[in-house]
């Protein structure tokens, strides 16, 4: 065996491992947003595991939480029930997976009191819920993504409990074989995740009640974990969440439209706003036109060969304004001034400006554009230069975002839009 | 659009299906290939290569993980061409890959002839045991061709920490080896 067989043999790798080593992002020294920016959130997941147990008259055979700390017992939220016995096992995730939604024809609405009534059954008289559910409007018709939910489990302290007519997603993957445990009768897969940033606890739950997915989620400790507890026993004893109540109403402007280039450029709102050419050579990867609650954005990207160029038209929202600069200002913009890893080298202050900093289209200058140039060591690739940045033009945003352009072709292409 | 859309238009045999896969991971497919054969003709039809053996396998794949589905077939593609080459055209980067890996074989395996599938398996039982950090940073190493400066940028870390970490990870896979009797 020699190392090319290694690294051959490297291709049987099971694809969970290459999916976390694709979107994991490893536990920082310390908070930072640049993080946050930078790479999409994360979270996973490996085994050592504390049983926790939720009970009513009786301690489990061979289980004594005087002598074991690391069990709990709590009672079923309904203290009057039938007195039934279950034993939760948290499995420890040590990291978190990132997952990007991406929904079709997105649009989003407040559940009222009847329909909070009608997914949440009891709990709905009981606590406090505020709940959104997603969804997506396409050609097939519109179809509930999924619902997230906030209840105050006690005075001040809220669980998420995500529900939804699909598998979600987890972002809690345990690295062994997960060991669920039953609740009423329903299989429930439970973890924690300690956050080494801030000294906080995550406990989670994931269940299927009769084909509706439920994820919960709590912060804090002892006391959180057992009332997450009892909001599992709660959700189960109610049955699964009636989906046909919700009455979703989509927005009258709602757009997600794949266009050709020639439609971006006639695009009424954005389409002045590209540039008059873009470099020879480049053919259009993709253009999108999107219109929801939020959004409202023209996006192309280009590419020739390895050389890419995206370029996003918005209205500048009142969310960016912090990040506008003077291009005197290059401590907020000037990356020669971090070295890598720039969460640690960038002041927390100026992590959000520095990571995309915007210029006004009448300051912008050469000099700056060079100081946002990046470069990459990426063995495979020739074009290893790259720029980040934004550009107002009145009210207009446009986020470029190039590889392999050089400065003096992005600056002209800019000032083409003056 | 999302991974599950995109395998559901395979399924439909609606070849959209390809345009969307490329435009979510075209460009990342094509680095891999690239960053393994140097050359970017052959990383484009490993892309193509992929889209296509993407295309006759979802259905009745349905990969739980779409891109490290794609991913390993792009990287099965690289190796074939690489294969296929002679081996002193090779690239700088994967000679200095393959000769790190070359440091975690025990002497006594050096001349035992295995079935790759075999080491593969052999991998994931190594990989299992690994700290979260440190199996990140050997496949991205090892796996994606990262560059040191990448994988710590990506980690958080230091250069330092990463070379020094990938160092005792190989030395962690040679003992593996060893431990294992290596009686495959």
């Amino acid at each position: 065996m020699k190392g090319q067989d290694l690294m051959t043999g490297l291709n049987f790798v099971d694809e969970k491992f290459i999916h976390e080593a694709e979107h994991k992002t490893l536990p920082k020294t310390r908070s930072s947003a640049w993080r946050i920016i930078g790479t999409a959130a994360a979270c996973l997941a490996v085994v050592a595991s504390s049983v926790w147990l939720l009970h009513g008259a009786q301690t489990p055979i061979g289980t004594d939480p005087e002598k074991n700390p690391g069990q709990s017992q709590v009672s079923p939220g309904d203290h009057t029930g039938p007195t039934q016995q279950y034993d939760v096992t948290f499995q420890q995730a040590t990291s978190q997976l990132s997952n990007d939604l991406a929904i079709n024809g997105h649009f989003w609405q407040e559940l009222s009191a009847e329909e909070a009534e009608g997914v949440f059954h009891a709990l709905a008289q009981k606590h406090e819920i505020s709940a959104t559910a997603h969804f997506s409007n396409t050609e097939a018709g519109i179809s509930l993504y999924h619902i997230e939910s906030s209840i105050e489990v006690t005075k001040g302290v809220f669980a998420s409990v995500t529900v939804s007519p699909n598998e979600i997603a987890t972002c809690y993957v345990l690295e062994g074989t997960p060991t669920p445990s039953k609740v009423n009768g329903i299989a429930v897969s439970a973890g924690y995740f300690n956050h080494t940033n801030n000294n906080k606890t995550i406990y989670y739950a994931e269940f299927e009640i009769d084909g509706v997915f439920y994820r919960t989620e709590i912060t804090g400790g002892e006391a959180e974990k057992e009332a997450l507890l009892e909001l599992i026993d709660a959700i189960t004893q109610g049955g699964k969440a009636d989906l046909s109540c919700l009455q979703p109403l989509p927005p009258s402007e709602l757009r997600n439209d794949t266009l050709t280039l020639q439609q971006a450029y006639e695009d009424e709102m954005f389409g002045s706003y590209l540039p008059l050419s873009f470099p020879s050579g480049y053919s259009l990867n993709g253009a999108y036109r999107l219109m929801n609650q939020t959004s409202d954005t023209l996006v192309v990207s280009l590419s020739e060969g390895y050389h890419d160029i995206r370029w996003q038209v918005s209205l500048l929202a009142e969310r960016d304004k912090a990040r506008i600069t003077s291009t005197q200002d290059s401590e907020n913009y000037n990356l020669e001034l971090y070295p890598i890893p720039r969460f640690d080298s960038v002041p927390e202050a100026l992590q959000e400006i520095v990571n995309n900093p915007i210029f006004l289209i009448d300051d912008l200058t050469i000099d700056a554009i060079n100081m946002r140039l990046d470069t990459s060591d990426d063995p495979g690739t020739t074009a290893n230069e790259t720029l980040n940045f934004s550009v107002l033009y009145g009210d207009v945003l446009v986020e470029v975002s190039t590889q392999g352009i050089s400065s003096e072709t992005l600056y002209d292409m800019l000032l083409s839009l003056k | 659009m999302e991974d599950s859309n995109i395998i559901a238009l395979f399924w439909k045999r609606d070849e959209h299906a390809i345009a969307e896969t490329q435009m979510a991971y075209g460009r990342k497919l094509k680095q891999l290939a690239l960053r393994i054969l140097k050359n970017q003709a052959d990383a484009e039809e490993c892309e193509n290569d992929t889209y296509l053996k993407a295309w006759n396998t979802i259905p009745p794949q349905s990969p739980q993980y779409f891109y490290a589905y794609l991913a390993k077939i792009c990287r099965f593609a690289a190796f074939g061409k690489l294969d296929a080459q002679n081996a002193q055209k090779r690239k700088a980067v994967m000679v200095e890959l393959t000769a790190e890996m070359e440091l975690c074989i025990p002497s006594t395996a050096y001349e035992k002839s295995l079935e790759q599938e075999e080491i593969g398996r052999q991998l994931n039982a190594f990989l299992a045991e690994l700290s979260e950090e440190n199996r990140l940073m050997f496949l991205r190493r090892y796996w994606f061709a990262d560059s040191i400066r990448e994988i710590a940028q990506r980690c958080g870390s230091s250069e330092s920490k990463v070379k020094t970490a990938l160092f005792r990870t190989r030395n962690k896979l040679k003992s593996y080896f060893e431990r294992e009797g290596f009686s495959l």
